[in-house]
């Protein structure tokens, strides 16, 4: 499949280079505007790009998706926009294929050999590349929509799982998926929320959250990441944003979420947990460590203490936690509500899984 | 929000209104008679008054209008006719309340604001059980003459947190009393009965200053019925003998109970702790501290290459742990620093979670800083022993359920963000953990599992302890 004549040529690297710098630089921030980014960036260079068979522009973008997944590795938004672009690619030679040769029937496919096929996929793509470009922009264009509605289309879930008078729990304050998500719920619910500080990384996040349910008249709460345990037993749900959605249904968020959900599978609390279907990742978690980024330790012992900072081993700060598929009941995503053993089919759904591994 | 929830409630008034408005047929009837029928009127009537009338202020805002008002004041005569056998005149107690309805529909935006004031209260009631965090007023309780100077002094110290840690905080304490005591006189024969009176509104005073605690009432406990031994044995006549016997009774205390007890714990703990360890600790308890120096200090003496690692895990506000590691590393004991949200990274190369308590209540749970349960529930699930020290003064005989019921409020405006109404940083001080994440307790009878708590308690008690 890899042909290694495409190489990616003067004019994509110009468009790559400088995001692939932004990207390092942590000047995109916040998923949605990281997934945003991304897309747009493939738009450009879909129409930059020439090529005659669309399998190389395949190849283009498998290989320019591995310098923008390399810039920043643990960033998995990135890899999910990538995919899901060179699905939709696949997708449309797929149609294209389909119209030229007649469909088997599905017994006879399962043993027929793919030979054939791919000689009728490369006659007939050639004539069309002209065509196939613009449709496949206008699909990053759909994809587009969809990330920025994502919010919106979460809006009409938030009633179904919120009743009124009840306390719910959110330990992921920087979340503006849960923000609007919790307001949109203010419209037809009263209800109280208790949240966390995310000391150290997301604290002024947190004070900024508070701020905005306040101002949308919810009550709220502020408590420190130690009493997450004390409180539990009075919350009633626990919502919780997610950084992104692994297929066999972990998911990564802010640092010590993993302690919340712990603590909320011990008083048998519902966790639930938000996500736009951007998010959601054909990779799996093999392991723990090498999903978790680590962060500036002056937060957690400030350099002035120079004499701590001394003689002190180690100080660490993880900026995000994974989270085992076991400690999610529901995940709300703007196509509906899924338990986590399920995702792997909505995976399978918008993604190809020979893009799985773009090596 | 008030053009919306009102339509519930609505509907539950009208179903409670009939029972409620012959109760204030009752009263409007009362009330119609001469001026002196007023004085007749109980203070239950009139209770019932004000809450029919509150229900009727509600539906007149729900936009039911006079003729619901009509409709209700008609189903109160049926229902009073039914009900009330001792009803005088039904008609005229009818337009007495239909006059009531009109004269509370008028008074409809007082109500709104009681929907406004339900509404913060609805907001607090989580903790609003628990006393809030407030510096106590010295000046007054110094005007008073009540309280020693030094009991205002010792009681500013714990609050402010100047003093923090159960045994600091009891042998303080102790130590603030003696001064007292010291100070005090009265008849030999008369002791047992004044100085109690006399420690009374001091420990009232202590007690609004920091809530005291299972450890603190047992000291205290410990010490009234000293003075109650002391102050009744017939052969101690001298005033002097009886204050000398005292002090001496709170001295063996502080010097049994928490010094001895934590020199015993101490080298139960440290038979635990071998060389290439990994030791988690959460914030600081003085006993984990000395019970990690001793360890270290033995282990150096043996072989000054065997080492063990301490990680220090802290959580904000109070950040406590930093003491503690700064003592750590001033001792040269390799010491790793974390918060309670990085603590998955570090879980799996520990070999022991120590923890310090407040209290040990009797169904073993353990009342200790928040955040120590989140500790011992991931430990527990990663499979590491849980060892908390706790001396037995600190056993309690009262049980708590849950971290919420029982708890104390810290200083919140260390997590302030500014004055809102609708937001209340909320700093709940302690935790609760529950006795199944706790695998032993280290005590100075031994290492017990926290179903022993009751037992010790009792034999404590036959024991005189």
């Amino acid at each position: 499949m890899s042909t290694p004549d495409v190489a990616i040529g003067p004019e994509i690297q110009k468009l790559v280079d400088p995001f692939v710098l932004k990207l390092k630089r942590h000047q995109i921030e916040g998923d949605r505007e990281i997934a945003l980014a991304v897309a747009q960036l493939l738009m450009r260079v879909i129409s930059a790009a020439r090529w005659s068979d669309p399998h190389d522009l395949i190849d283009l973008i498998r290989k320019t998706g591995k310098v923008i997944i390399g810039a920043r590795s643990k960033e998995i938004i990135t890899g999910n926009i990538i995919r899901r672009v060179l699905a939709l690619i696949r997708d449309e030679i797929e149609t294209d294929n389909s119209e030229s040769t007649p469909m088997m029937s599905s017994m006879f496919s399962l043993l027929s050999t793919n030979l054939n096929k791919k000689l009728a996929v490369s006659q007939v793509s050639k004539k069309q590349n002209s065509d196939l470009r613009s449709i496949i922009i206008h699909g990053i264009r759909d994809l587009v929509d969809e990330i920025s509605a994502v919010n919106e289309n979460l809006e009409t879930m938030a009633w179904d799982l919120i009743h009124d008078n009840e306390i719910l729990l959110t330990p992921t304050p920087s979340s503006d998926t849960v923000l609007e998500f919790l307001i949109k719920a203010r419209a037809k619910r009263t209800f109280t929320v208790l949240v966390t500080e995310n000391y150290p990384n997301d604290i002024k996040k947190a004070h900024k959250f508070v701020k905005a349910l306040v101002d949308n008249k919810i009550d709220t709460i502020l408590v420190p990441d130690s009493t997450t345990f004390a409180v539990m037993s009075r919350v009633g749900k626990v919502i919780v944003g997610s950084k992104s959605v692994f297929a066999n249904g972990g998911c990564m968020s802010n640092s010590g979420v993993a302690n919340v959900v712990e603590c909320a599978k011990e008083h048998k609390t519902p966790v639930f947990a938000v996500a736009g279907l951007y998010k959601l990742s054909p990779l799996y978690p093999f392991s723990r460590n090498d999903l978790i980024e680590v962060g500036n330790s002056g937060q957690v012992l400030n350099y002035d203490d120079f004499k701590l900072v001394d003689n002190v081993e180690l100080v660490s700060n993880q900026l995000d936690d994974y989270i085992p598929p076991e400690n999610i009941d529901i995940y709300i995503t703007n196509i509906g509500g899924f338990a986590p053993s399920f995702i792997y089919r909505i995976v399978l759904d918008n993604y190809k899984t020979e893009d799985n591994n773009l090596e | 929000m008030s053009e919306t929830t009102p339509q519930p409630k609505a509907t539950t008034s009208k179903s409670a209104q009939p029972v409620k408005a012959a109760s204030k047929d009752k009263s409007a009837a009362a009330a119609s008679g001469t001026g002196a029928d007023t004085k007749g009127k109980s203070a239950k009537d009139l209770k019932k008054e004000k809450r029919a009338a509150a229900v009727a202020a509600r539906s007149g805002d729900a936009g039911a209008g006079q003729s619901q008002g009509g409709e209700t004041s008609g189903a109160g005569q049926k229902d009073k006719g039914a009900r009330d056998g001792q009803g005088k005149g039904s008609g005229s107690s009818a337009k007495q309340a239909g006059k009531g309805t009109s004269s509370t529909s008028a008074s409809a935006p007082t109500a709104g604001n009681a929907t406004a004031n339900l509404r913060l209260q609805t907001q607090n009631q989580l903790f609003s059980h628990l006393p809030t965090y407030k510096l106590p007023d010295s000046a007054e309780a110094l005007i008073s003459g009540k309280i020693h100077p030094i009991i205002i002094r010792y009681g500013i110290l714990i609050a402010s947190g100047q003093i923090r840690g159960v045994n600091a905080r009891t042998i303080g304490l102790m130590a603030a009393f003696k001064e007292v005591i010291k100070g005090f006189s009265c008849p030999p024969e008369e002791l047992h009965r004044l100085l109690p009176a006399h420690l009374s509104p001091m420990i009232a005073f202590l007690d609004q200053c920091r809530p005291k605690g299972v450890a603190g009432g047992n000291a205290i406990r410990h010490l009234k019925s000293e003075i109650n031994r002391i102050g009744t044995d017939k052969r101690i006549t001298e005033e002097a003998e009886q204050k000398d016997l005292i002090l001496n009774a709170i001295d063996e205390f502080v010097r049994d109970r928490i010094e001895l007890a934590d020199e015993v714990i101490c080298t139960t703990a440290v038979e635990k702790i071998k060389p290439g360890d990994t030791i988690v600790t959460f914030a600081r308890s003085s006993l984990v501290e000395r019970v990690l120096l001793e360890a270290w200090a033995s282990m150096q003496e043996e072989d000054a290459s065997n080492k063990f690692n301490v990680v220090v895990v802290d959580s904000r506000p109070l950040c406590e742990g930093k003491q503690l590691l700064s003592v750590l590393t001033s001792h040269g004991i390799p010491t790793t620093y974390t918060i309670l949200s990085s603590l998955a990274s570090i879980l799996p190369r520990t070999s022991l979670v120590l923890l310090g308590t407040a209290a040990l209540l009797s169904d073993g749970a353990l009342y200790s800083r928040a955040g120590t349960a989140v500790l011992a529930m991931l430990a527990k699930e990663s499979k590491i022993p849980v060892v908390a020290c706790c001396e037995t003064y600190k056993f309690g005989d009262k049980i708590v359920l849950d971290a919420v019921t029982g708890n104390e409020l810290g200083d919140a405006s260390m997590l302030a963000v500014g004055k809102d109404a609708n937001l209340s940083p909320v700093h709940l001080l302690y935790d609760l953990t529950p006795p199944n994440l706790v695998t032993a307790v280290c005590t100075e009878v031994g290492l017990i599992p926290p179903s022993s708590v009751p037992t010790v308690i009792t034999k404590g008690d036959a024991a005189g302890l």
